[in-house]
């Protein structure tokens, strides 16, 4: 949730094969109509809270499907984990990644300790996800509007 | 509020810039018009006008000056 690098889609290919042998990290491939769209991943996985962090390919961006992408990954999380909370650090400066956590219902949380100067820390638990989600109307158009973008 | 009003509105909230910062402003110059804040302006212009705006014109609307010109298609006087 940190880095605006941009990073190919061979980069991560070879990264997610290292990760095979680690049982405290989860990387999900997400592909949509057969494309690489993207990655979901969970890191430092402890008493089922984790650290989240997602990439989307040029092919998402493209078609404006990243929110799409990345709450896809987060719901899978989620729902087949059993992760109870979601954390991450995100630069405040940086108004892209920040409305899209925040449309996510990722919430600034204190204290921000680990995370760095200009970055905050934030979070949100399965719960939240729940409870939440389903009934954020501005999340739901944008989804809903991408998806007829992209039948 | 006239419609260039509202035009202009709709694009210093959805980007987080100043409205004499419109002016020649095109996708991806600023952290705000990324991927995810694009389809945020076209929805927050689709509310705000009553239209629904084609994927063409989604796919084309690359600019502030662009979006007035295909506003202007949909009877928007702007």
């Amino acid at each position: 949730m940190t880095s605006d690098r941009m990073i190919t889609s061979d980069e991560h290919r070879r990264f997610m094969d290292s990760l095979k042998l680690n049982d405290t990290s989860i990387y999900v491939r997400i592909e949509r109509g057969g494309c690489f769209a993207g990655v979901y991943s969970l890191n430092d996985i402890v008493d089922g809270a984790a650290l989240g962090g997602f990439w989307v390919s040029e092919f998402t961006r493209q078609r404006f499907l990243a929110l799409n992408v990345v709450f896809q990954g987060m719901d899978y999380m989620f729902r087949t984990y059993g992760i109870g909370r979601i954390y991450g650090c995100q630069r405040i400066d940086n108004l892209g990644t920040v409305r899209l956590n925040a449309l996510l219902g990722l919430k600034s949380c204190v204290p921000s300790a680990g995370c760095g100067e200009g970055f905050e820390k934030i979070e949100i638990t399965r719960l939240q996800w729940d409870q939440i989600i389903f009934q954020a109307p501005k999340l739901l158009k944008l989804i809903n509007r991408a998806e007829r973008l992209n039948p | 509020m006239t419609e260039l009003k509202k035009y202009n509105a709709a694009f210093v909230e959805v980007m987080g810039v100043a409205e004499d910062q419109l002016p020649g402003l095109i996708y991806q110059a600023v952290e705000g018009w990324d991927s995810v804040g694009h389809m945020q302006l076209m929805t927050e212009l689709e509310e705000v006008f009553g239209i629904a705006l084609e994927m063409d014109d989604i796919l084309d609307f690359s600019s502030f000056e662009k979006g007035m010109e295909i506003l202007r298609k949909y009877g928007i006087n702007i």
